[in-house]
């Protein structure tokens, strides 16, 4: 008798072990599927956004180079060789920054304020954001910013922008689109609030008619000695 | 990290559920022993062999159930894995087709290019139009100083990499981020650079450099880590700048793995004006007159 009830419940310590056993294993595997899941549907969405993002590149890829096709072959049948020649030479110069451009924009005012100066670092963060809000030309102090403009903080008193001193008040132009930039520059947590939190006198105005001046172009700003151009055969 | 901690619960909980149920089969033993009167009929009930029989036959009523549920959803979950890991593995086939399809029409544009500076070129030899063929040459010297063309030249190969994971520390100070990227490009021009490209992305004048969640962005393009900065300038210039760099000195201070190579030919890309063409660019600006 008294073996028998050892034994069985021997049987059922066994048996419930197994259980509890199983129902953890089924707990575990159930949430590690539900995981797994959640993380291949995140992984899906981006590939499809990367998918479409692509797919509007390439299709204005292909509409720009149909574009192209046709200047060439206006070329071929000797079209407007000349005049188009000059306006691709006013463009790239627009580009470059070797010639003075005009448009709408913002005139930024900056100067230091009792307890804090204006440093380099400011300058290149105002910079940063105008670009990022799609700046199409940028000017300190008319020091027009190129792609090798550097801005590098001597002393407390001056900037060095293009390797000329620039002094206080800081004037910053920029060309493009003016809401863009003024919101991106405005916005909470944005370049211009930190400014004024450490006491920088700020002014961001909307211009129709803002004007950048040409980089100077005597081969001490714009520096291509050391470049070797790599061009198709 | 979240799987090691998600993993340890699963196994306590395992621990705690065979641990209740041991400690319910003891009780339930216990119980029967005891002599003690309303304790005795409940150990009665259970203990005598009809009671037994039901016991066992509801044990074993939910063993098979749970069985039978662990491996239909065992089946089920991997067969609709199987399923997705097909969808995933279309997607990316999809996406690599698309991202040869860009380099492919990128290719074309530049060839088209090309051709149309050759017959200018041509045009003008033909005609012997002295001042066109002065014209194309000064456009050419434009789109060098503008980012325009392709350049090799000797400088510096710069590679960053996020810190390897540690514990124990704030993930921020593990990262790189764009004002890093921002005063490093600021110092290599302090230095002289002449050209600059990140991830081959040109830098020009209106290159932004902005964080974006773990990317950063350069010239309305993504990239992540590593970062990879070639740049063309005096190279002893440039080493100067970099091992001067307050920086750099910060980032291997948080022990971001920095790289540098000096190399004699470093190559770095024009421009990509690919969608829309350099009038993307300076739509918004007129020439002053």
């Amino acid at each position: 008798m008294i073996i028998n009830k050892i034994s069985r419940n021997t049987a059922i310590t066994i048996v419930c072990i197994l259980l509890g056993f199983m129902i953890a294993v089924q707990f575990k595997s159930i949430n590690n599927n539900r995981k797994l899941s959640a993380f291949q549907n995140k992984r899906e969405e981006e590939l499809k956004d990367e998918i479409i993002n692509l797919q509007n590149k390439n299709y204005n890829l292909e509409n720009r180079l149909k574009e192209l096709k046709g200047i060439n072959e206006q070329y071929e049948n000797v079209g407007n060789i000349e005049e188009d020649l000059k306006n691709r030479l006013i463009k790239t110069k627009m580009f470059a920054g070797t010639l003075p451009v005009s448009g709408s924009g913002l005139f930024i005012t900056l100067s230091s304020g009792t307890t804090f100066n204006v440093q380099g670092a400011d300058l290149l963060l105002l910079i940063n954001e105008l670009r990022a809000a799609d700046a199409q030309a940028i000017s300190i102090n008319d020091e027009r910013i190129v792609a090798m403009s550097e801005i590098r903080a001597v002393s407390n008193s001056y900037i060095m922008v293009n390797s000329n001193q620039i002094f206080e008040p800081y004037v910053i132009k920029a060309i493009g689109d003016p809401e863009k930039m003024e919101h991106s520059l405005k916005m909470i947590g944005g370049v211009i609030e930190g400014f004024i939190s450490y006491g920088f006198k700020v002014g961001v105005e909307k211009s129709s008619s803002i004007v950048t001046p040409a980089v100077r172009d005597d081969g001490t700003v714009i520096k291509t000695d050391l470049l070797t151009p790599v061009e198709a055969e | 990290m979240k799987t090691d901690i998600f993993r340890s619960k699963i196994y306590y909980m395992n621990i705690c559920s065979v641990i209740i149920e041991n400690s319910c089969v003891f009780k339930i033993g216990r119980i029967a022993r005891i002599k003690d009167v309303p304790y005795r009929m409940l150990g009665d009930m259970i203990m005598n062999r009809k009671g037994k029989g039901y016991m066992m036959f509801i044990t074993f009523l939910v063993l098979g159930t749970i069985i039978t549920v662990q491996i239909r959803s065992t089946i089920d979950n991997r067969k609709s894995s199987a399923q997705k890991v097909l969808k995933v593995e279309k997607l990316i086939e999809q996406l690599e087709m698309q991202k040869n399809k860009y380099r492919e029409l990128e290719d074309l544009i530049k060839i088209e290019s090309d051709k149309a500076d050759k017959l200018v070129l041509d045009y003008a030899q033909q005609h012997d139009n002295i001042p066109l063929r002065e014209q194309y040459y000064e456009r050419k010297t434009e789109m060098l100083k503008g980012c325009l063309i392709d350049v090799k030249g000797p400088g510096l190969i710069i590679k960053l990499d996020d810190a390897i994971a540690r514990k124990d520390e704030i993930p921020n100070s593990l990262l790189i981020h764009d004002v890093d990227i921002k005063e490093i490009l600021n110092e290599l021009k302090i230095a002289g650079a002449q050209a600059i490209s990140i991830n081959g992305e040109r830098i020009v004048a209106t290159s932004e450099q902005v964080c974006a969640g773990p990317t950063i962005r350069i010239n309305k393009n993504r990239y992540s880590v590593p970062y990879i900065i070639k740049v063309i300038g005096d190279p002893d210039k440039l080493n100067r700048a970099v091992n001067n760099s307050q920086r750099i000195a910060f980032l291997l201070r948080d022990k971001i793995r920095v790289e540098v190579k000096t190399s004699n030919n470093v190559f770095i890309p024009a421009l990509k004006t690919g969608e829309k063409g350099l009038d993307a660019f300076i739509n918004k600006l007129e020439v002053v007159k």
